[in-house]
Formats: C-alpha cells, sequence, structure tokens
C-alpha cells in the first residue's frame, strides 16, 4: 500500500469519509465529520499505520489534507 | 483537584463565577443543556453560596496552562459523592479550546476523578439527541447508550469501559504533560 492510500485509509476511518471526498481541501472544522472527536481518531490511525509519534504542535496544526501531508513529510513520508 | 495531559480541575472561585456565567449563558453552551435559563448575576450568585455546603455535586473549573477555560462538575441524587451513581458534565468557554481534540483530556480527568476517588458504581450522561458532535464524543469516552426518546439519548460508562476507552488517548494527550 503505498503512503498516499494509507493517508486516505486512516482519513476514511478517522471522518467516515465516503470514497470520493478525500481531497487536499478536506479540512478539519468544515467538514461536518472532522470535529473533536474524529481528529482523536484520526491521529491514533496515522501513528499506527504510519509507526510514528506525532509531536503536540503537528497534532494540532494538522488542519486539512493538505497540511497532513506537509507535516507527515517531517516524518521522512513521501507523498 | 486534579491535573494531566496540561489541565487542572480545581474548585470554584468567587472570582471565577463571572467569567462562568458569560460562558453558561452563550447560546452554544445553554442550549445543550439540561436547564437552558440565562443565568443572573443574583442567580450565580446563590448557586455558589448553595455549592459551598453541598455533598451531591462537586463543580470545578477547567484551567489549562494556568487559564480557566471551562466548568466540569459531578452530581448525584443521592446524599453524597462516595460509592453512587453520578452523572459528569462539563463544557469548554474558551473559543481557542472549543471544539479541540484536547476537550477529552479534562473529560478523562473528570471521569477518572469519579472513578477514583470517588468509586462512582457508573457514570451517566442524558445528551439531546441532535448534539451529534456529544454524543460521538461520549461514545469515543467509553459510554454506551441505554435509552433514547425523541429528545434526549441516555447513556452510561462502566469503570472497565473508561479505562479501555481512555487508555489510547491517554497515551496521545500524555504528551501534553509537560
Amino acid at each position: 500500500m503505498t503512503n498516499i492510500e494509507k493517508l486516505q485509509q486512516a482519513f476514511i476511518a478517522a471522518l467516515e469519509l465516503g470514497d470520493d471526498e478525500f481531497n487536499d481541501a478536506l479540512a478539519y472544522n468544515q467538514h461536518p465529520s472532522w470535529d473533536s472527536s474524529a481528529h482523536m481518531i484520526l491521529v491514533a490511525e496515522l501513528e499506527a499505520c504510519f509507526d510514528i509519534m506525532l509531536d503536540t504542535d503537528d497534532i494540532i496544526d494538522m488542519s486539512s489534507v493538505a497540511k497532513a501531508k506537509e507535516i507527515l513529510a517531517k516524518y521522512e513520508l513521501k507523498f | 483537584m486534579i491535573e494531566g495531559f496540561g489541565f487542572l480541575l480545581r474548585e470554584v472561585k468567587s472570582t471565577d463565577l463571572e467569567q462562568l456565567r458569560v460562558w453558561r449563558n452563550r447560546d452554544d453552551i445553554r442550549l445543550n443543556m439540561l436547564d437552558q435559563r440565562v443565568i443572573s448575576s443574583q442567580m450565580q450568585q446563590a448557586w455558589y453560596n448553595k455549592i459551598q455546603e453541598a455533598k451531591d455535586q462537586l463543580n470545578l473549573v477547567i484551567s489549562y496552562q494556568g487559564n480557566a477555560i471551562g466548568a466540569a462538575n459531578l452530581k448525584t441524587t443521592a446524599d453524597n459523592l462516595n460509592n453512587e451513581d453520578l452523572e459528569p458534565g462539563f463544557y469548554i468557554g474558551d473559543e481557542s479550546l472549543r471544539g479541540s481534540m484536547l476537550a477529552f483530556a479534562p473529560a478523562i480527568l473528570l471521569n477518572d476523578l469519579a472513578f477514583e476517588r470517588f468509586n462512582a458504581r457508573g457514570l451517566y450522561a442524558q445528551v439531546l439527541i441532535t448534539n451529534k458532535a456529544a454524543l460521538k464524543f461520549n461514545k469515543l469516552l467509553g459510554y454506551m447508550v441505554e435509552n433514547e426518546d425523541n429528545s434526549w439519548v441516555s447513556m452510561k460508562l462502566t469503570k472497565d469501559a473508561h479505562e479501555r476507552a481512555s487508555a489510547g488517548m491517554r497515551k496521545i494527550l500524555q504528551r501534553w504533560d509537560k
């Protein structure tokens, strides 16, 4: 599975998205499903999928799919 | 009273009253409460006087990094909080943290307090059926739905479910323990 597929899978699981809803513009508190609970699940999913431990600032700053890719790049993950 | 994850739950002081009243009267908070009245200064003072002696409830201020950001409470229909079924409640008033994932921290601390300090038999919550975010939030905390009608959902949390559900979240939230 590629990194982008893992990322998509994590978002779909955490936010209970349809396949066509995953895109770079998807943002925290703009999509009705991306609330505090979904964000908690998303962090757990990403850490499990990519075997990483996110910093506190990165957890809070992860406010869109595009931003998630940018943050995950700091953990040597390429998309 | 109890602290962790960068948060402190402490007793309410008289100097907190006006801030709590302002938050409590905001529509986005008040309209999710069982008691949806707008609270006057006099009502707030009367409430504060009452809770000084009350044994059937504990009212706390949620503080994050030294600043008050919300309120929490534990209540029972019995005479005192020890070894009883308890009803926890809390809200985040501070805009920067409202809707944040960090809201799970004071919720877990409050549940820890209920189960560890007061040896609660179970925790019960009444959530408006339209408050989907709170229902989802409570389910992630381990609450199970017991009953629902057209307006309210009754939920219960056991100590075992609390420990299971909070374990993964603690691993994440502990990063704020500095």
